[in-house]
């Protein structure tokens, strides 16, 4: 049975939706990191489904750079959380508050 | 094209030097780099001789991913030159405990650079979130390069999340974009606008893609990280965010624009009302700060507002009219930062106050602190106001409204970019610690204040090379 390009893409918005609300919601760090890999994951599977309807490889291809550039992403991003750590003895972002005016 | 290459080269070879126990070459090797990447830019520039937006290299060389147009050599020369000021700017900046990190530093910023020229030349979607990429992801890590400063490592981390949080969104509006076209390519979309019916998930996904730009940009309603990322930075990659990345993302979008849609697309009317918006809480939040730094973060947000003008008709004239206004802005700002940065080394915070009788003390630094704030404000016979008189005539003749209130907003931004000058010449000084700089901050301030000044009087310096 073949499964509508519509299906796919109320998939991948509520995917998305998901991981855009769990960034403005949850206040742990690793959270967060994790709530943005979901958001870019339900681009590759938006851009996968559009590829294959379209019979065209260049959306595939793109979901290989946006695997990379993720796992880039994310290595800085648990850098900055681990010096983060070692100053504040915590992962919270409620420390996230020091710059204001 | 050979210049990424080439960027890209060098950037790793500076990276590298400190494994060979070579870290005092950083800074001279990098500024090699920059000033050969200049005379490639020079060179292009007078290769081509036809269109504005005719590609210089073959673009099927490179299956149509890039195209490095004139356009794309202009806007890849200011930031070289930018990048040049704010890399002999920290020459003497790096405090002691951090010059251990200092190829690292300048590697990071010329790998930042590399993304920076993607993104003012790119012909396919993927190069587009590429660019943004390799342009940002450095930057996450010199943001947080204090390591041991707490507003260093919070700035860090609000651009880190920022960033790829836009990136999500950014993606989600390109794959939506693929969807209604089938197609990455600049040209393909092109031709879908241009011919029959735009379906709407086309239209949210350049909304998406918009917003995406918008957050690196720091277009309101996107703005509100930039202060606090802006504040808490090393002052010198401060200088580079306000600088380089403004000026590529805003290349980006333009190209965006001016590719896609073309003039007198629907889209124009949003932009105005942006534009407004973006001027009038960048301006009016700036009347409120009382630290420099912060002031500058609005500043920039307000002169994004005022670029946004250029948008409303994306055509030949007003291509040069940005390129002339990124030019003036980001002379004037980075020397601004270069006299911030002696007075916060000497005293040891930004605040206004701090400035207090520096035109007593050291009447060079608190000369070039007015020229600069003066070419920012766009008084006459600075480059700001040559500049902001080219951008604002293209916006006449369709938009006038938001002209006048983009001239309204320049007088609001008088108040207070005087506030520091008044400080310096009118006010006694507060402290009697005497506020020293070195030659390569000194040379930094010249170049900016003789460019300012030649900018403004003869503007033709730079249009020269649109021509």
């Amino acid at each position: 049975m073949k499964i509508a390009i519509d299906h796919y893409i109320i998939l991948s918005t509520i995917l998305f939706c998901i991981g855009v609300l769990g960034v403005l919601i949850r206040r742990n760090a690793i959270i967060l990191l994790m709530c943005i890999e979901l958001m870019l994951n339900s681009v590759n599977l938006l851009l996968t489904a559009f590829s294959t309807y379209y019979g065209d490889a260049s959306g595939q291809l793109f979901v290989f750079f946006i695997m990379v550039v993720a796992a880039a992403e994310v290595a800085v991003g648990l850098a900055i959380l681990v010096m983060i750590y070692r100053n504040t003895k915590s992962i919270d972002i409620n420390f996230l508050k020091n710059l204001k005016g | 094209m050979k210049l990424i290459i080439f960027i890209t080269i060098s950037a790793i070879i500076v990276l590298f030097s400190s494994i060979f126990n070579a870290r005092k070459a950083a800074l001279p090797l990098t500024l090699m780099a920059l000033l050969i990447g200049l005379g490639m830019v020079f060179q292009y520039n007078c290769q081509c001789d036809g269109s504005f937006y005719r590609s210089i290299v073959d673009e099927a060389t490179y299956r149509n991913m890039i195209s490095f147009t004139r356009f794309s050599a202009l806007f890849s020369g200011v930031m070289l030159v930018a990048s040049i000021l704010i890399i002999t700017l920290s020459a003497n900046s790096i405090k002691p405990i951090f010059d251990h990190y200092r190829s690292d530093i300048y590697g990071l910023m010329l790998f930042s650079l590399c993304g920076a020229f993607i993104l003012v030349s790119y012909q396919h979607l993927v190069m587009l979130f590429l660019g943004i990429e390799i342009l940002s992801i450095p930057l996450y890590i010199l943001a947080g390069s204090r390591k041991n400063e707490l507003a260093s490592n919070e700035a860090a981390f609000k651009y880190f999340l920022m960033g790829s949080f836009t990136t999500g969104v950014l993606l989600f509006g390109i794959a939506l974009i693929y969807g209604a076209t089938g197609s990455f390519d600049l040209n393909a979309l092109m031709t879908y606008c241009h011919v029959g019916q735009i379906s709407t998930m086309f239209k949210v996904g350049m909304i998406m893609v918009l917003a995406g730009m918008s957050f690196k940009i720091g277009l309101v309603p996107f703005h509100f990280w930039s202060p606090d990322v802006y504040s808490g930075s090393p002052s010198v990659v401060t200088a580079f965010m306000a600088t380089v990345v403004k000026t590529s993302v805003f290349g980006a979008t333009y190209i965006l624009f001016s590719k896609v849609f073309g003039v007198n697309s629907g889209w124009t009317d949003t932009l105005a009302v942006i534009a407004a918006a973006t001027m009038f809480v960048g301006n009016l939040t700036a009347t409120q700060q009382s630290g420099f730094k912060r002031m500058m973060a609005y500043s920039s947000i307000a002169h994004a507002g005022y670029l946004l003008i250029a948008m409303v008709s994306p055509d030949l004239a007003s291509g040069k009219a940005v390129i002339l206004y990124m030019a003036a802005y980001s002379l004037a700002t980075i020397g601004a930062f270069a006299v911030m940065m002696a007075v916060r080394r000497c005293t040891g915070s930004d605040d206004i106050n701090n400035f207090n009788g520096l035109g007593k003390s050291n009447p060079v630094l608190a000369t070039a602190l007015t020229i600069a704030m003066m070419s920012l404000a766009g008084i006459p016979l600075t480059a700001g106001f040559i500049s902001k008189y080219y951008l604002f005539t293209i916006g006449w003749s369709g938009y006038s409204t938001l002209i006048i209130l983009a001239i309204i907003n320049s007088a609001i931004s008088v108040y207070y970019y005087f506030k520091p000058v008044i400080a310096m010449w009118f006010k006694p000084s507060t402290s009697d610690i005497e506020i020293k700089t070195d030659t390569s901050l000194n040379i930094v301030l010249w170049v900016c204040v003789i460019g300012i000044i030649a900018v403004g009087v003869y503007p033709d310096l730079i249009l020269a090379f649109a021509d």
